[in-house]
């Protein structure tokens, strides 16, 4: 199997990170690193890096850690106030719940003292605008009591 | 969601100094690990995803889930650790939910922190690393920038990405391997500069 590590290695990263890589750094070290494939990936590899994250150290423009600490404080806070009402947006579902089965169920109970035939005959005399509307009122009711109680 | 109420959204504004038990840290504590940690994790986060703004608000919710986290800290650099584990998954998170190639800004475009024309050789070789880094894998990605920019240790590395030490030393030298094959086709010559 072939090898996966040199036991010069961190030397040669020693070197690269001090900045001695490659003028200053010993010849004999520099004799390794020429003829050990390892040793050779290693040097241009950690220099690449080196370069880039330095570079990048220097341009960095990070938010100040107030500024962090107070987006975190606020976010916090507005988690808790999310937790603490959700409990009261259940009871306010549950409660619409049976509003509406009551309701159901009264005017069940109620229908049966109706005659059915002329209600029939009452619905058939309405113009089709008026049960168009109604239906896109139906239609929209649920939609639009989701955008209410969903929040966010 | 109901609306929030004036007296909530008074009760909502922090009030400086005063503690939050919620957070694992207090405000002073936080400034100094802050200040010691947050331009690494956000050059991290900035090589990472190509985006300083984009860097900005992970950097934000990195700290966030920090503050947020229950995990006890016996040292600094366990908190060093777990700071980069949540920025490491923030930035898989990420790149799982972009489906478009990722293109780094190049200096002087939009996304990119700062313009400087006179890097003219040195903006070349950084943007060939960024090409050729994004045929690597994330891990290898994170494996290559912890032990080459950071300068961390396998024993760090393992620790960070959650591996054995014998799993980085073979990702690390395959990602190297892969890197440098790729680096050799397009910087000619770079061997010569040994």
């Amino acid at each position: 199997m072939s090898r996966i590590e040199c036991n010069r290695e961190q030397d040669i990263l020693d070197a690269v990170a001090s900045g001695r890589w490659p003028e200053r750094v010993d010849a004999e070290l520099m004799a390794h690193a020429k003829c050990c494939r390892i040793c050779t990936e290693v040097a241009m590899v950690s220099m690449l890096y080196q370069e880039d994250y330095s570079a990048a150290l220097e341009e960095a423009r990070v938010p100040s850690s107030g500024l962090v600490w107070w987006k975190s404080e606020l976010r916090s806070r507005q988690e808790a106030v999310r937790a603490a009402s959700r409990p009261i947006e259940m009871v306010q579902g549950v409660s619409v719940v049976c509003v509406v089965s009551v309701l159901l169920i009264a005017l069940a109970l109620l229908s049966s003292q109706f005659d059915l035939g002329a209600i029939s005959t009452f619905i058939h005399q309405q113009p089709l605008i008026l049960w168009l509307v109604m239906g896109v009122v139906a239609a929209l009711t649920p939609v639009a009591l989701y955008f209410v109680y969903s929040g966010e | 969601m109901r609306d929030i109420t004036v007296s909530e959204l008074v009760e909502l504004q922090p009030r400086t100094g005063e503690p939050d038990d919620t957070f694992q840290m207090d405000q002073e504590s936080f400034g100094s690990f802050y200040e010691r940690t947050a331009r690494p994790v956000w050059v991290y986060l900035w090589r990472r995803t190509g985006d300083s703004h984009l860097a900005d608000d992970l950097l934000q919710e990195a700290y966030y889930r920090l503050l947020r986290s229950r995990v006890p800290h016996e040292s600094e650099s366990h908190r060093r650790n777990y700071l980069f584990r949540i920025a490491a998954n923030l930035v898989h998170d990420t790149h799982r939910h972009q489906v478009h190639h990722m293109e780094f800004p190049g200096e002087g475009e939009a996304g990119h922190p700062t313009v400087d024309a006179n890097r003219g050789q040195q903006s070349q070789r950084r943007a060939d690393l960024d090409r050729a880094l994004t045929h690597l894998s994330s891990r290898q990605r994170d494996a290559l920038w912890l032990a080459y920019a950071e300068g961390s240790s396998h024993q760090e590395i393992a620790q960070r990405l959650g591996l054995k030490v014998g799993s980085v030393k073979l990702l690390l030298f395959r990602a190297r391997r892969k890197l440098y094959k790729l680096l050799e086709g397009a910087m000619p010559g770079s061997k010569e500069k040994l």
